[in-house]
């Protein structure tokens, strides 16, 4: 039964060499990699500016009261793979032409491409991309007197989508995130006789929006000289 | 007479300073035009009318920062409620599809910010709201073309969306198309030492 305690300590001295052939391999085809990509200019330290318009087609679980934005955004690039983004926008709801609701964001997201951006040298670049975002929401009921009722929140939201590479430097980009608003909820209800109200709630839970964002952006300069 | 020849004189020291046209290489170009417009309002069926100007800064071959200005223009006392001022100015980046040659077709995606005031009825009152900010979505189509170092003919065609609510007890729609066309100018500006952009 001595024997037994010795078992643990072989099989890792079996493993061991299995682990470092594993690692060397992984190590060549990453080398292999690097080589493949080595003739493009490394994107990090890229500061992209651009402006940005959005389409809010979903609202709070209903397809209703499509929303239309506008905004600007900031990416900086830390690696080839990867980059943020950094905006600020507006969208406006027409709520039945009985109200009108406006939602400001102001947030981030990490973007990571799927296909090596190559420079961006390919017409192609899609991408997936999460991030987070404070927003104030502000509703208001047409018409003389009416006071808007707002709230602030925070936001997450996840999507993806694809840069137009038109040209290296510049790109457009679509693309379709949800977002999900936590906190707490202002919205609007009307009445059998077509009247409409405002309700909010304290933490109702979660809300949403699916948008659909069209943006132009140039890449102005390089924060950093990324390494070889 | 003397004031022309001054004038012709001055024009052609521009052209000289300035050797390197906009049709061999857009950029570190300036482009610019001021001009009377029109524009169209779907919702309202009805036309509109402008003072207008815009800029764009040639950053690259193919891209330029612009930024437009309209002021607009009441067209008479027909229309008394509804819009009753709509100035909007717009900022973004243009396109250009061609990086040399004298036509330059462009496209844009330009977001803006109106100022905006409307005429409503209560009752038999007719009230007018104060001028308020409105965001706006747009986007704009347009061709230049160059005809010197100096001056260029250009085409123009800007598309807004966007929505007033200040009191009105109906939203009011600014989807509308704006049109301009006219005599433009533009000149090589001058490079900044160590400039990385231009």
């Amino acid at each position: 039964m001595k024997h037994l305690i010795w078992l643990p300590v072989l099989l890792c001295m079996a493993a061991t060499p299995a682990q470092l052939s594993a690692q060397q391999k992984f190590k060549e085809r990453q080398k292999a990699r690097e080589a493949k990509f080595a003739q493009y200019e490394k994107q990090g330290g890229n500061f992209s500016l651009g402006v940005r318009s959005t389409l809010s087609t979903f609202d709070h679980g209903q397809w209703r009261n499509p929303g239309i934005g506008m905004g600007g955004q900031f990416r900086i690039q830390p690696v080839d793979r990867i980059n943020t983004e950094w905006y600020a926008d507006v969208i406006w709801h027409n709520i039945n032409n009985k109200a009108l609701r406006y939602d400001y964001h102001i947030g981030w997201s990490v973007m990571y491409y799927l296909l090596h951006p190559k420079g961006f040298t390919r017409l192609f670049t899609p991408y997936i991309e999460a991030g987070h975002c404070f927003d104030l929401t502000r509703v208001k009921i047409n018409g003389e007197g009416n006071k808007p009722i707002q709230r602030w929140s925070s936001a997450v939201q996840m999507g993806g989508g694809t840069h137009i590479n038109l040209t290296p430097k510049f790109d457009l980009t679509l693309k379709c995130q949800y977002m999900l608003h936590l906190g707490n909820e202002v919205h609007t209800h009307e009445n059998e006789d077509g009247s409409i109200y405002i309700e909010t709630h304290k933490n109702a839970g979660w809300e949403g929006h699916l948008l659909f964002t069209l943006s132009a952006s140039y890449k102005l300069f390089k924060l950093w000289k990324p390494k070889k | 007479m003397k004031k022309i020849i001054v004038i012709l004189c001055c024009v052609l020291c521009v052209e000289n300073t300035f050797s390197q046209p906009i049709v061999k290489e857009r950029k570190g170009n300036f482009r610019s035009h001021g001009n009377i417009a029109g524009g169209y309002l779907f919702q309202q069926k009805r036309a509109a009318a402008y003072i207008t100007g815009d800029g764009d800064i040639f950053i690259d071959n193919h891209v330029a920062l612009t930024g437009n200005l309209w002021f607009s223009v009441p067209l008479g006392k027909k229309y008394e409620t509804g819009i009753k001022a709509n100035h909007q100015f717009f900022g973004g980046v243009n396109y250009h599809i061609l990086k040399q040659g004298r036509w330059d077709p462009y496209f844009g995606l330009t977001p803006g910010i109106g100022l905006v005031s409307a005429g409503y009825k209560i009752g038999e009152e007719i009230r007018r709201t104060k001028i308020s900010p409105v965001p706006l979505a747009s986007a704009t189509i347009g061709c230049n073309y160059y005809i010197g170092s100096i001056f260029n003919f250009y085409m123009k065609l800007q598309g807004v969306t966007g929505q007033l609510l200040k009191d009105v007890p109906q939203a009011v729609p600014l989807h509308e198309l704006k049109m301009t066309a006219g005599l433009g100018w533009n000149f090589k500006i001058p490079k900044m030492p160590n400039s990385k952009w231009m």
